[in-house]
């Protein structure tokens, strides 16, 4: 046994808490303040992208025949932990599930053009799966694509395409045969966002992350957009949700704010004079936090170590997605419950951590049921993990 | 023992309900979602007296005001009177000085006269230890400090606020207009104000303590904050809870309602008790607090409850209609943010158990 970062690992992670730390520059960190490009998008977040690609940092986990680093499991959970701890909005969809799946199965033309434009930063995902009907229920999804013309003439309507608004291509689950069960019938295509058939209206949401409806209107893709064989969409969906899930419920993000709350709370006297670090029920919270860190990050850790040995268990995929994003809720509840009133205040002269606990909360339950809603994630576990048997 | 509405509540209830049906549309809240500020619902408050029911010996009576503040944020009203009705004017009935008298006939006959409270100070749980100093210097004190989340702070011609001096705590009325007021944005999009003293001059007939100790003062403010954020929250969450139903049963995945999944049921359920122990601590607690019994460890214990069963519900709502719970087009997300700023005002689930259980074991 041994249950820590190796030299390598460590090394690594020293390497990246500098890059991203020297990349922050002021005028980026300005740029993602802007409620209008906090979630990427805008001239600074491209220009980082870009010169991310060139430093060689995309691309992680896909082959070095590819131009990938081919890096670890963890490499790539230390990776995104320390992007994560920086705030920048890293397109790990992007470039951690459709790049490699592209170089994998994707026609020669998708392997040049569009692989070659995301490892260099000038190509941005927007993932086209949830439809109004089919949302835990994917694999019942009715964006139909028909053969046409050495091509395929898409029609339909997606919900939730987070980054439609900027992205260059939708990553697009269509359904293409009715006659077999509804796992098989469906394909996956490149959709490009500049096809006059191709709208999006914004969805405002909660935690003012922008998502959007899609609308496709005979949009017409040559075969080459196509990836993997015809009907076999399904499983390039799920083989990388494992991965996703992680990059989800990455302990970093949290660890940040916490390490941020815990200088804050050595600081800071409460009104009466006591130091907020000497309040019983604050220490209470700073513990609950710090336990449940720890242990999401060892489920995390355990996980990805499954996934370097070729020994993934479902089970411990679906007790990550759980853990974490129920973890997260209580500890975005306990660090304003620590702050008090002034949690709730957005920038202002008053608001404490650049108010980044008043947005957390409020996208905070997007994780409990995307990615997989964890009730599925319960199923998972009571059939997996403990063999009873199958709820439906 | 009777658990059941008196017929008076009941009817307060349907009328304020009426009322609010016409403030409580999308297309009408849409209209405050930048800034939560409604003074024509104010008026309209006022002149339904169900704010104040000058016909009354007694113009002010909590027990309604607690029916229509629920209602209040049932239907995610575009206006809060807690800090007018509850913490100012009450508080001024109670007491015998000139200017409380004076102010109360300005908020009677004026339409637009709106009181605010600055009681509320950063990084204090607790607003019945105030720490902005009053210096007393012969007949006057001087103020140096600052205080938060004052509502409606620009609109108010009048405001009361706490300090502590040598001769104790002290409550007094300003003209707000005299201070330095400093909106501060934040998560429910309410007018809450900053307002800082330095060395802001009060004269002693602007004080409104009378022969009354200040902390006792503060205290039954404080008592009937918690009545008032428990009553707000029990409307909060009913109607959280109602759309959750409702949508859970109507929406399908899988061939059938989400609702017949039994996690789903099952959680709904339990947000279902949760919100029922609300309801009946805050009914014990209130009759307690308007019969005069002692209740303080009732109102920690319910202020205690409160928070925790606006988060629980909160995210259970969220969670059980996946996308559509975030999204602004349904009308979930208004609730979830008054949930949050309920939660966290006036100190919060674990600083009130703190304090209880401080109660209970030194009591013992
Ligand atoms: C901000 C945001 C961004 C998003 N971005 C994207 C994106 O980029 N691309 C994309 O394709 N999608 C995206 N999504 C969609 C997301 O993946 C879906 O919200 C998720 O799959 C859940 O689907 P739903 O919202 O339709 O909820 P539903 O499927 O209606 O589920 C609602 C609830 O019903 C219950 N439930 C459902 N099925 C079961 C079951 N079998 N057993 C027990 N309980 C069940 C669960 O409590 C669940 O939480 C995004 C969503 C949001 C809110």
């Amino acid at each position: 046994m041994k249950i820590e970062l190796n030299k390598k690992q460590e090394s690594l992670k020293q390497e990246l808490r500098e890059y991203f730390t020297s990349m922050m520059t002021s005028s980026l960190t300005k740029e993602l303040s802007d409620d209008k490009y906090f979630e990427g998008g805008g001239p600074e977040f491209r220009k980082t992208l870009k010169q991310i690609g060139k430093d060689g940092w995309i691309g992680l986990s896909w082959p070095k025949e590819f131009g990938g680093k081919e890096f670890t499991p963890t490499e790539q959970y230390i990776f995104v932990e320390e992007v994560m701890r920086t705030g920048f909005p890293f397109p790990f969809l992007t470039t951690e599930s459709v790049g490699p799946m592209i170089v994998k199965f994707g026609s020669e033309w998708a392997k040049e053009n569009i692989a070659t434009g995301i490892l260099n930063g000038d190509i941005i995902f927007a993932i086209g799966y949830s439809e109004p009907n089919s949302g835990t229920d994917l694999a019942s999804l009715q964006t139909r694509a028909i053969e046409k013309n050495n091509g395929y003439l898409i029609n339909g309507q997606k919900i939730w395409t987070s980054l439609a608004n900027y992205a260059d291509y939708v990553w697009l689950a269509t359904r293409t045969n009715d006659e077999v069960k509804k796992h098989k019938g469906i394909s996956i295509f490149i959709v490009p966002t500049d096809d006059k058939g191709f709208k999006y209206t914004p969805i405002k949401t909660l935690g003012d992350v922008t998502t959007n409806s899609t609308f496709y209107e005979d949009v017409y893709v040559p075969k080459q957009n196509l990836v993997g064989n015809i009907d076999e969409g399904w499983n390039l969906i799920t083989s990388q949700l494992n991965l996703e899930r992680l990059a989800l419920v990455n302990h970093g993000p949290v660890d940040q704010m916490f390490q941020e709350l815990l200088l804050l709370i050595n600081d800071t006297k409460l009104s009466d004079g006591t130091n907020l670090s000497e309040v019983d029920w604050v220490k209470r919270n700073v513990a609950n936090i710090y336990s449940g860190l720890e242990s999401l990050k060892l489920i995390c850790w355990k996980l990805v170590w499954g996934m370097e040995n070729e020994n993934l268990s479902m089970t411990d995929a679906s007790m990550a997605k759980i853990y974490g994003s129920e973890f997260f809720i209580e500890a975005y509840r306990q660090m304003m419950e620590i702050l008090g009133e002034i949690a709730i205040l957005k920038k202002d002269d008053l608001s404490i951590m650049n108010s980044k606990l008043e947005r957390m909360y409020r996208t905070a339950s997007i994780l409990t049921f995307g990615g997989g809603t964890n009730e599925v994630q319960r199923d998972i576990i009571a059939m997996a993990g403990l063999f009873m048997p199958r709820s439906r | 023992m009777d658990f059941s509405n008196s017929e008076e509540s009941t009817i307060i209830r349907d009328n304020i309900k009426k009322l609010l049906g016409n403030y409580s549309s999308n297309d009408y809240l849409l209209k405050y979602d930048e800034y939560k500020l409604d003074l024509e619902l104010f008026k309209e408050l006022k002149q339904g007296g169900y704010l104040f029911d000058l016909e009354s010996k007694n113009p002010f009576n909590l027990e309604f005001f607690l029916i229509v503040c629920e209602e209040l944020g049932y239907s995610n009203a575009t206006f809060d009177p807690t800090q007018c009705i509850s913490d100012v004017a009450m508080t001024l009935s109670e007491s015998n000085t000139e200017i409380a008298k004076s102010a109360l006939k300005k908020l009677f006959s004026e339409d637009d006269y709106i009181f605010s409270s600055a009681l509320v100070e950063p990084l204090n749980y607790d607003i019945e230890s105030p720490s902005l100093i009053g210096k007393i210097t012969g007949e006057r004190y001087c103020l140096t400090g600052k205080k938060i989340f004052s509502y409606a702070a620009d609109q108010a011609s009048c405001m009361l606020i706490s300090f502590i001096c040598d001769d104790g705590i002290k409550l007094a009325l300003i003209d707000p207009r005299l201070c330095n007021v400093r909106h501060t944005s934040n998560t429910t999009s309410k007018p809450y104000f900053e307002i800082s003293f330095s060395n802001f001059d009060i004269s002693q007939d602007q004080i409104i303590n009378g022969d009354k100790n200040g902390l006792d003062i503060l205290k039954d403010i404080s008592a009937k904050k918690i009545l008032i954020q428990a009553s707000y929250a029990k409307g909060i969450t009913n109607r959280m809870i109602e759309l959750t139903s409702e949508y859970t049963s109507a929406r399908e995945q899988f061939g059938r309602p989400i609702g017949s999944f039994q996690a789903v049921a099952h959680r709904a359920a339990n947000a279902f008790i949760s919100n029922q122990v609300l309801d009946l601590n805050l009914k014990h607690v209130t009759y307690k607090y308007l019969n005069n019994n002692e209740c303080e460890n009732e109102l920690l214990n319910l202020k205690y409850i409160l928070g925790n069963t606006l988060h629980e519900i909160s995210y259970t709502a969220q969670h059980l209609h996946g996308g559509m719970g975030v999204a602004k087009e349904y009308p979930l997300w208004r609730y979830c943010l008054e949930a949050k700023e309920f939660e966290l005002m006036n100190g919060n689930s674990k600083s009130a158990l703190a304090k209880l259980s401080q109660n209970l074991t030194s009591n013992q």
